[in-house]
């Protein structure tokens, strides 16, 4: 394949380095001579001088004939600019780097057609992810929000002695405000289908549903002894990192403490997070943590922006008698030099970024908001645009695919739970639970009528 | 330093060079005892060849990754002085050349580095196996032997490419596509298309498809190995000379300006500065050798003199060797002229050798620079070669070559006055075989050949040629004691 990188620092480097490995012909643009030198001695790969959101520059670099554009410098317009010249100069992919997805959350389907990328993908988000995989243990594997926070997504396993065991889903007296939209069953065999009214729950199935964070929260206390006894985190660094892995981990029965070091800051994430123990203080600081009760501490985990701090305070907070401990790296040479210090999980961002694009290269598939079962279905935010064909007649008579159904819907800000009766308006926002093979139906039924088709 | 994989990478180098004296085997047919001598001695030396590859290969196993630049020329360097070692037992083991084992590795450096000063006095004598066998290590070594293994292994990735930036001649060490195999493959496609053509054009004058061969193998390399005594006056056909002049003008020029052509930008060639003082310079070289010829009355014909100075000309300044007249004997200028032709030599990133037109183009306009400097030092200029400017860490690199280059001329020169040469044979021999060009003028003349130099000097001429044909910096390196330290 013929792969064309913008941005040649460590996240260009270390994909181009995976990538020449495979076999591919990588062409590297960078706008630092000094750096361009430098990959020209490590890489066996074309390199060329200049901006890569230049149309010239990226004529000259056939972005024409590219298979796969890949936009990973750590500037976001550059990096969307130059996925939308390479894809109009006919690029067949293209994959960019933002630093905080959430700025583009909310539109995100608007973005993706204005600027005809296929996969966004920001490190901070993949970094956060893996850290709520690492805290939640094997509970509640997927937890996406929607819409901008007003919509969560959460995957459950039913257990033993719940309410409405053995009841139809009709019968357990749902709230009206949240919906079932997947059940995989693990009896006989592991399968994920949509349910309806008639479906029967047994226990050890796992349910997604979709809702408020109420209620989906409140959903979870039903389940009770599910969840085990509320597991105590520390975190250090309240950056932009750390404030997501706190949203995420506030709708849990998780004991959070989160560290911060700048007062500001922290009066700041203070006014952001409710449950959420803010601590204006030091990460690497013994006493401090030996008053947060290190010792009792299940997971401390250290993301602030500073490698050596990152290590050293989970050195110490181990020795303390943190049960386990997780640090962010910024190198990816590092990873395993960390694990080989003691540290259980070193998370590199441009890692598991580089990790993430491989594997949408190697595999072809476009990325979804929610990847559930490892890619089987997924759940995806749609707009609903002037002229999308979904807009012209209620949901049962759209011709909405069998495997797909609209969990929720957001109108001017309120959430609504569907009906076969409820007709989508231009402008709505959503969320959509689909099995890869009805995807591309489900994104023709939210495409805008091309005026031109 | 990386030895294990060094020494794995040199095996198959090794392995691979053994392999291709299979090309030569055909031509132990039909000559009846000495084909059979011929055929013995192949068998021989492919054998001895695959051992000592195949034992490095084995030696160097289990060897890491880790390949860097250092690495990358140590490899260079030693493949050449080995693959001449493997490339010189056909002649040993036949028995047909003179003199003992060192004679025949000046032979096979001389074709490897396609220099074509021979130890030969009567090459008639030989068999045609190992005169295609000879021929053939100029053609492997002319886009070099090593971009031809990358091109066709695929195992290596960035090993690969530090290989070809030792390998490939020149100021511009990029590829010219992303990865650098599609790049060997290219340039070796295009030197294949020119040697089909080649072969094509001499099978249309009446030459032999054995001498059709032979020279072309030896033309596209600016080798210079002929199979007769008298090289290609031998023919004794202008329509032979016109092609191989044309041929030996087509390969003088950067390679990667023709795989532009093809790629759809035919307009390279000619935008191309140092294509234009390349061809520039070979103009200006043909008119004065002409006019001094004819000046000194050394042709009483205008025609015949412009037909022999412009063959001349062309061959020492493309660092061929190739001859049509003995140029020895002509006026002092026209020796001498040639003499500086020598230093020249092709563009770069073309199969010719010497210091080549860039460089001096460089190093020219430096010297012009610094004097407008001179006489207004608040003056900021940028070298410029067209409209690209010329970086400062190349000029540094132009001038460090030249001084090493010029440094080594000297030097063995006057290693060869102590051995009791004549001083216009000392600098003759040196820079023929630095620059890769073959004949010099006395004693190593266009008539004469190397077999009477005593050994020591042999020695240091076979050393020379590979230090011109890798320019210098990889094969000192291998003496720099810090080189070697881990």
């Amino acid at each position: 394949m013929k792969i064309l990188i913008i941005g040649g620092g460590e996240v260009g480097f270390h994909l181009a380095r995976i990538l020449t490995r495979a076999g591919h012909r990588i062409i590297i643009i960078d706008n630092s001579p000094e750096r361009i030198s430098e990959l020209e001695t490590r890489l066996d790969v074309y390199t060329l001088l200049g901006n890569g959101c230049e149309a010239g520059v990226l004529e000259q670099a056939g972005a024409f004939s590219a298979d796969v554009i890949l936009a990973v410098t750590s500037n976001d317009e550059v990096n969307l600019l130059a996925g939308y010249f390479a894809k109009e100069m006919g690029a067949k992919r293209a994959i960019v780097r933002v630093q905080n997805i959430s700025r583009y959350q909310f539109h995100r389907g608007f973005y993706q057609r204005a600027l005809k990328y296929d996969y966004m993908l920001s490190p901070r988000e993949l970094t956060a992810q893996v850290i709520i995989e690492a805290v939640l243990g094997h509970q509640a594997s997927v937890v996406e929000d929607f819409a901008g926070g007003k919509i969560q997504l959460r995957q459950f396993k039913i257990p033993a002695r719940l309410p409405w065991e053995g009841k139809t889903l009709s019968q357990a007296n749902l709230p009206r405000d949240c919906l079932i939209v997947a059940l995989i069953k693990n009896q006989p065999k592991r399968e994920i289908i949509i349910p309806d009214g008639s479906t029967m729950v047994k226990e050890g199935d796992e349910v997604l549903i979709l809702g408020s964070p109420g209620r989906v929260k409140e959903i979870e206390k039903t389940f009770g002894k599910s969840i085990e006894r509320a597991r105590k985190v520390i975190l250090v660094g309240g950056g932009g990192l750390g404030l997501a892995i706190a949203q995420r981990l506030e709708a849990t029965e998780i004991d959070l403490k989160l560290i911060e070091e700048n007062k500001d800051r922290a009066d700041e994430l203070a006014e952001i997070l409710d449950q959420t123990q803010i601590i204006n203080g030091n990460g690497t600081d013994p006493m401090l943590l030996e008053e947060l009760g290190i010792k009792s501490t299940d997971l401390f985990i250290s993301a602030c922006g500073k490698d050596e701090k990152n290590l050293l305070g989970c050195q110490l907070a181990k020795k303390l008698g943190a049960k386990k401990v997780i640090a962010l790296v910024e190198n990816p040479e590092y990873v395993e030099l960390y694990e080989s210090l003691g540290i259980d999980l070193a998370v590199c961002p441009r890692r598991l970024l580089a990790e993430k694009i491989i594997g949408f290269i190697n595999t072809g598939v476009v990325g979804s908001i929610a990847v559930i079962e490892e890619g089987k279905a997924e759940v995806i935010e749609m707009r609903a645009e002037e002229k999308s064909p979904v807009t012209k007649a209620p949901l049962s008579q759209v011709g909405f695919p069998k495997g797909a159904i609209i969990g929720v819907i957001v109108r001017d800000g309120q959430v609504l739970i569907p009906t076969g009766k409820d007709q989508v308006k231009p402008g709505d926002i959503c969320i959509v639970f689909s099995f890869l093979k009805s995807l591309p139906q489900v994104q023709k039924l939210f495409a805008p009528s091309n005026k031109s088709k | 330093m990386n030895l294990r994989l060094i020494i794995k990478i040199l095996g198959q180098i090794l392995v691979f060079a053994s392999f291709s004296m299979v090309v030569a085997l055909p031509w132990t047919l039909g000559e009846g005892e000495e084909g059979k001598e011929c055929l013995k001695a192949f068998f021989k030396s492919m054998l001895v060849g695959i051992a000592l590859g195949g034992g490095l290969w084995a030696l160097g196993r289990r060897a890491s990754r880790e390949f860097f630049r250092r690495e990358g020329l140590a490899t260079v360097a030693l493949a050449w002085l080995l693959i001449a070692g493997i490339g010189a037992l056909p002649f040993y083991f036949s028995g047909f050349f003179p003199g003992n084992y060192l004679d025949c590795y000046f032979e096979a450096m001389s074709g490897f580095t396609t220099t074509g000063a021979t130890v030969l006095d009567n090459i008639e004598q030989i068999p045609k196996s190992l005169l295609f066998w000879r021929a053939f290590t100029q053609w492997l070594g002319g886009m070099g032997i090593i971009v031809l293994f990358i091109s066709i292994f695929p195992a290596l990735g960035i090993e690969a490419k530090l290989l070809y930036q030792v390998e490939v001649p020149g100021i511009e060490k990029k590829g010219i596509m992303p990865r650098i195999r599609d790049t060997a493959s290219i340039l070796w496609r295009i030197y294949l298309c020119f040697t089909t053509w080649e072969i094509f054009l001499l099978l249309l004058g009446g030459v032999s498809f054995f001498d059709a061969c032979a020279h072309t193998f030896t033309t596209l390399a600016t080798g210079g190995f002929s199979t007769y005594t008298a090289s290609i006056s031998g023919f004794n056909s202008l329509y032979v000379e016109l092609v191989i002049i044309f041929f030996m003008f087509l390969v003088g020029v950067n390679f990667s300006l023709y795989a532009q052509t093809f790629q759809g930008n035919p307009k390279a060639l000619w935008k191309n500065r140092e294509f234009l003082a390349y061809l520039l310079l070979l103009c200006g070289a043909v008119f004065l050798l002409w006019l001094s010829l004819i000046g000194f009355k050394d042709h009483h014909s205008g025609l015949k003199a412009l037909r022999e100075a412009g063959f001349q000309a062309v061959s020492i300044m493309t660092t061929t060797g190739y001859t049509t007249a003995d140029f020895d004997r002509w006026n002092d200028f026209a020796r001498f002229f040639l003499l500086g032709l020598m230093f020249i030599g092709g563009c770069t990133g073309s199969t010719g050798g010497s210091i080549k037109v860039m460089r001096i183009m460089i190093a020219i306009k430096t010297a012009g620079m610094e004097l407008k400097k001179f006489f207004f030092p608040k003056r900021v200029i940028s070298l410029k070669m067209g409209k690209e400017p010329v970086e400062k860490e190349v000029i540094s690199l132009v001038f460090g070559f030249i001084v090493l280059f010029i440094g080594a001329f000297i030097i063995s020169t006057f290693a060869l006055l102590a051995m009791g040469l004549d001083p216009i044979t000392s600098m003759s021999a040196t820079i023929a075989c630095l620059g890769n060009i073959g004949p010099g003028l006395a004693k190593v003349g266009p008539t004469a050949h190397y077999f009477h130099l005593p050994y020591p000097a042999k020695a240091l001429l076979s050393f020379l040629m590979v230090l011109g044909r890798l320019e210098v910096y990889p094969l000192l390196l291998l003496f720099l004691s810090g080189f070697w330290r881990k």
